[in-house]
């Protein structure tokens, strides 16, 4: 049961490690272009993990908004642009970049510290119990056949609020889009 | 006269100084009829077709049902010692690795024969020859053309990007074999181990990870350090983005018909007919025939229905256009196109890197054939009735072949199901007749330019699409109460 | 789900919803493009009247699976909402024509009152997240609205990307309480965490984060310091009339989320101190800038934003208390806030229009040119300063800092003595700006302009498209509602905004 255990255990570790990886070579990265293509390696192992906690749905619209439409976009964009001619327009920092390095360093890890601190402070196994009941008739619904009419049949009737919110959302974003991207009207 | 004489002494001085053409004397299309060069293109491509299946086939059953045979009946006899509880994990694994083997080894074979096909049939198409050089009628020249490609020199050009440009290639061609996972579920019926294969949301897994290749695609034009190959690069990154809009537009309408997203469920939807096909209706057809019938009032339903029909037909030609121009194909094939861009994105890549790009390819638009004929053409189910299929199905289960060459192995073969054959070499005909329509479309369009491709995208298709989703919504819940 | 119901709570929304579509078409068309503005107002204007006489409100309704709330705190605030935004929009009808395709303003602006409306009545952590985002999103494409100019886009980028970071911070929050509850609705959060509570299973640290993270990114709606940071540079970036709009529908709409969340569904001991410290920051960083602004002579823009960031503590200094009272004494000053605030950035709307700047310096002297707009914008900084110079402004601040005072909080009066200590320094920079525009000899960009208009009127051109300018009329009917209100209405305005507190829902 040992070695079951341990080869079932093996791809979450796999796809934490190449996730972690790739956001730190994402930040760490000095060349605009290889930092997308690692953030989108990144977010393909946060998809992986999805898919490890039988998340199908959130992981395939991880991977195709995420990682193919918005970091691919970005990519794009960054590479149509010249840094060479803006460069010199960017203002250094007053701090160094020693000091700068150290402070993010110590800002994140005291974060991090902070965040494991509360987190690991609360007793979720009593919550669970205490919760289970809703848990489970909320979500263990969810993962059977009919996953996806679930979602659907969810976003339709008890986040209907919320889901054409965003409808409107989206197009007033579009509107404005187009509206701070177009060609200047002569 | 005379001319003609010395051109016949000049040739026969060529056939001495040729060797390859000693052993292969060349012949001209008109030397053989089209019907004669029809058919031989016709047998090589059923030898090839069967090699591949027999390979893949091969290779799942070794995985899924000798493997799994071995470890739980034969191991434990032979090393009694150790825990059998070992063995049974080692058979799990092996059943569960069972697709991705299938797909690592049909992925290049089939790759080999796609391209021989397509060179095969466009010289049909064009009124020529083809290779026929390398083996029967041609047969194994992408074969020599592998060889060849593996022992390239693998150049990398000044000033780029070492590890993006390493990269490119393999991520290019790994969604690929991750996408063909779910194929295998439909392919082979939900059989076995296949059944490990099949997500729940299949049909959505595909588009993700198909749209990966579009960022590989930007790599590779980046990493070069070309302005053609980037230029490539980011005409595959608009294009796609671009055509995933009425290709994901067109399959909603198709989910919205088959009540599912799941692959398998689709095609057993259409199971009974050619006449139950998506392509034509899901079953509906025949009420267009209350269009002619005077009486009742029934012509609204026969006129809806007719409208239905039609919806169905053009969204599977806008999902072939789509998906055509998803797979970078001619006509939409700009990201490459060797008149402006060298060779696009691939321009610096050679050897191994360039026959990846290469396979993954088309890996692509055999996995676009197959979504295309598991949506609209049946899938896996032969254009016949259900009851003469379920028959034809119970004649296939529960066969016990019992092989008398190895004894020891006897016991594996027995209350084997053999539906699988079927579904698999119908889904198998069924893209490579897609594959075909790929071939001819090349054969007779020409190449469109970058802005006529954003426009035709952009302002014809994604409407029209939309209008047919809206329509398709409204008539369905018409035809289907 | 009974859709009737729906429809008739929702109908102001739906209202605007339809002008937004209305809106983007009629800017698609050349001929109908100046006409965008007027529908905008008058949109809104209905649906702040069908708000305001619909008789849904009078009883505590859950709609949509409890994703919408509508009591009497919803109906007042949407009232409140729609109404200063059909102002803001008149305000802005004229101002937004120097831009490039104005048309496609108020489809944008539109959207983002419809997301602070669905805000006052928000009912699920769910909504909250997807109104804060129509909001802010919306927001920030009004802010970087003048692209052309390089501060506004400055602006925006310094706005988006503080708004994500708040964004994350509250999606934090929301995930926690999620873990803790499995819920995202208000009233299963509340019920949970009080059973949680009971049988003290929430560990303090747990409880402080949450708030912390909560008070965080409903602070950055507030512009309340240390989360004002974004504050200055956006308002003095943005297009007049955007910054309007952040510093009124924004505020109103953080203060709605703030009423709910903390009032009803989460509170505990930490909650208070955490309200207090950034009620005392924001009124000292707020008065102390907006002091060196005045003494710079910086912007006008940037004068008012830091007096939001104060008025943002007094506000706070009440939400701190927590008490039917000063909760109910808050809402009777944010409307009053609200009036002044429109009234006193639609004056420096039109000054822009007419100079094109909108520094201290050139208001000097403004009396000379317009009396009449010169004593509206001054009523309304005596009022912000808290002046009984028309009461309206005093009575509201009267009422919020002695139901503070004597809403029991043990440091209760400490806080309401730093507000009114912050309230006296504020008086300074309202009444220089007041005595500089009516004292002072007219600046050199006032003289300039006269010989502007004796160009243009020898010209035979009209700079003015409308017989009146919509920005001088928003002064005028805000002023007017201010005046009306405080001779007449304002036992009744305070009467409504108690009610509206008590009939609270869960």
């Amino acid at each position: 049961m040992q070695f079951l255990a341990t080869i079932s255990s093996l791809p979450f570790y796999i796809l934490a490690t190449i996730s972690i990886i790739c956001a730190l070579g994402m930040i760490l990265n000095p060349n605009l272009v290889r930092a997308g293509f690692t953030l989108i390696g990144s977010f393909i192992g946060i998809a992986g993990l999805y898919f490890l906690l039988n998340a199908n749905f959130v992981a395939v619209s991880q991977v195709l908004i995420y990682a193919v439409g918005i970091v691919l976009v970005i990519v794009f964009a960054v590479m149509l642009c010249s840094l060479k001619e803006e460069a010199h327009n960017i203002k250094e920092s007053v701090f160094s970049s020693k000091a700068r390095v150290t402070f993010a360093v110590l800002i994140s890890s005291l974060v991090f510290a902070v965040l494991s601190f509360v987190i690991r402070s609360q007793d979720w196994q009593a919550i669970a119990k205490l919760t289970g009941a809703e848990r489970q008739s909320s979500l263990v619904q969810l993962v059977d056949d009919k996953y996806l009419s679930q979602i659907g049949f969810l976003m339709l009737n008890k986040y209907i609020l919320p889901f054409e919110l965003v409808s409107v959302l989206l197009l007033i974003v579009l509107v404005g889009t187009i509206l701070l991207s177009k060609k200047d009207i002569k | 006269m005379n001319s003609s004489y010395n051109v016949k002494a000049m040739n026969s001085k060529a056939v001495d100084l040729n060797l390859l053409s000693s052993f292969h004397p060349r012949e001209t299309f008109a030397q053989r009829s089209a019907l004669v060069q029809a058919f031989k293109f016709f047998i090589l491509a059923v030898v090839w077709l069967s090699i591949i299946f027999v390979v893949a086939a091969g290779a799942g059953l070794t995985f899924a049902w000798k493997a799994p045979f071995v470890f739980n009946e034969l191991m434990p006899t032979w090393f009694p010692a150790i825990d059998k509880q070992i063995f049974k994990n080692l058979a799990d694994i092996h059943a569960y690795l069972a697709p991705t083997v299938v797909v690592a080894t049909i992925i290049p074979v089939n790759a080999l024969f796609m391209v021989l096909c397509e060179r095969k049939f466009l010289s049909l198409l064009t009124v020529r020859i083809g290779p026929d050089a390398v083996g029967p009628n041609g047969g194994l020249q992408t074969l020599a053309d592998a060889l060849k490609l593996l022992f390239k020199e693998d150049t990398v050009p000044k000033n780029s990007d070492p590890i993006l440009f390493f990269l490119a290639p393999a991520l290019f061609f790994a969604p690929s074999m991750v996408v063909f996972l779910p194929l295998l579920a439909v392919a082979a019926n939900r059989l076995g181990g296949f059944i490990y294969a099949d997500l729940d949301i299949s049909l959505i897994f595909i588009l993700g990870f198909l749209s990966l290749g579009t960022m590989s695609l930007v790599m590779a034009g980046w990493a070069s350090n070309n302005k053609y190959s980037l230029m490539g690069g980011l005409r595959a990154a608009s294009q796609a983005i671009s055509y995933e809009i009425p290709l994901v537009l067109a399959i909603i309408s198709v989910i919205m018909l088959s009540g599912s997203v799941n692959l398998f469920e689709i095609s057993e939807a259409q199971a009974g007919g050619i006449l139950n096909w998506n392509l034509l209706g899901n079953g509906e057809l025949p009420r267009i025939l209350n269009l002619f019938a005077s009486t009742n009032g029934n012509f609204f339903d026969g006129f809806v229905t007719l409208v239905y029909v039609i919806l169905c037909v053009s969204l599977f030609l806008i999902f072939i256009t789509a998906s055509t121009a998803e797979v970078n194909r001619i006509p939409f094939d700009i990201p490459e196109a060797e008149s402006e861009l060298v060779s696009g994105f691939n321009t610096e890549f050679s050897g191994m890197k360039f026959a990846l790009f290469f396979l993954a390819e088309y890996t692509n638009l055999f996995i676009a054939s197959a979504i295309a004929s598991i949506l609209f053409l049946g899938g896996s189910h032969l254009p016949i009735s259900i009851e003469a299929e379920q028959a034809l199905y119970s004649a296939l289960t529960n066969i016990n072949i019992s092989l008398p060459v190895i004894g020891t192995f006897n016991g594996m073969f027995e209350g084997l199901n053999f539906v699988w054959v079927i579904t698999s070499v119908t889904l198998l005909v069924k893209i490579y007749l897609m594959f075909l329509v790929a071939i001819w479309v090349r054969a007779t369009l020409p190449r469109l330019r970058q802005d006529q491709l954003m426009e035709f995208g952009w302002k014809y298709l994604i409407p029209l699409t939309l209008a047919i989703l809206f329509l398709m919504a409204i008539i369905l819940e018409y035809i289907k109460s | 789900m009974d859709w009737n119901l729906v429809s008739k709570i929702l109908l102001p929304e739906f209202i605007i919803l339809g002008a937004v579509l209305i809106t983007i078409l009629l800017s698609l068309i050349d001929k109908t493009k100046k006409y965008t503005g007027l529908v905008a107002t008058f949109a809104l204007f209905l649906a702040a009247l069908v708000a305001a006489i619909s008789t849904q409100g009078e009883e505590v309704t859950k709609i949509l699976n409890s994703a919408f709330i509508s009591d009497s705190l919803s109906r007042y605030l949407r009232v409140l909402i729609y109404g200063i935004a059909a102002l803001i929009a008149l305000a802005a009808t004229k101002y937004i024509e120097k831009f490039e395709s104005p048309a496609e303003y108020f489809p944008i602006f539109l959207t983002a009152t419809l997301g602070a409306g669905f805000l006052a009545g928000v009912n699920d952590f769910l909504t909250l997240f997807i109104g804060l985002e129509t909001l802010g999103l919306s927001a920030i494409l009004l802010v970087s609205y003048s692209r052309k100019l390089q501060k506004s886009n400055e602006s925006a980028i310094k706005y988006l990307l503080t708004a994500a970071v708040a964004t994350g911070i509250l999606l934090f929050a929301i995930s926690l309480l999620y873990g803790i509850t499995a819920s995202t609705n208000f009233a299963q959060v509340a019920s949970r965490i009080v059973q949680l509570e009971s049988i003290s299973l929430l560990s303090v640290p747990l409880k402080i984060l949450i708030s912390a993270l909560l008070v965080g990114a409903i602070a950055f709606k507030l512009a309340a310091a240390p989360f004002h940071n974004w504050t200055p540079d956006v308002y003095y970036g943005a297009p007049t009339s955007s910054t309007l709009f952040l510093s009124v529908i924004s505020k109103i709409a953080g203060f709605a989320v703030a009423i709910r969340v903390f009032g009803t569904v989460f509170h505990n001991e930490f909650l208070l101190p955490m309200l207090s410290i950034i009620a005392v920051l924001s009124i000292i960083v707020g008065n102390y800038v907006g002091i060196i602004q005045i003494i710079s002579r910086g912007s006008v823009k940037k004068l008012l934003a830091y007096s939001s960031i104060a008025q943002s503590g007094y506000l706070l200094v009440a939400l701190a208390c927590l008490r039917l009272e000063s909760v109910g004494s808050l809402l009777l000053y944010i409307t009053i806030y609200a009036i002044m605030n429109t009234c006193a950035f639609a004056c420096v709307i039109y000054f822009e229009q007419e100079t094109g700047s909108d520094s201290v310096f050139d208001f000097a002297g403004w009396i000379q040119k317009k009396p009449m707009l010169t004593i509206i914008f001054s009523i309304a900084l005596f009022n912000l300063a808290g002046l009984p110079f028309v009461p309206a402004g005093f009575i509201a601040k009267f009422f919020l800092f002695s139901t503070s005072f004597s809403s029991g909080l043990i440091y209760a009066p400490y806080l309401v003595i730093i507000a009114l200590i912050g309230s006296v320094i504020a008086l300074f920079y309202y009444l220089y700006l007041a005595k500089l525009m009516i004292v002072d000899e007219p600046s050199f960009a006032l003289k300039q302009l006269e010989t502007v208009e004796v160009v243009a009127v020898t010209e035979g051109t009209s700079k003015c498209g409308y017989s009146y300018d919509p920005a001088r009329l928003t002064a005028m009917l805000s002023v007017g509602v201010l005046i009306i209100v405080s001779i007449f209405g304002m036992d009744y305005l305070q009467g409504v905004s108690e009610m509206a507190i008590y009939k609270i829902g869960v």
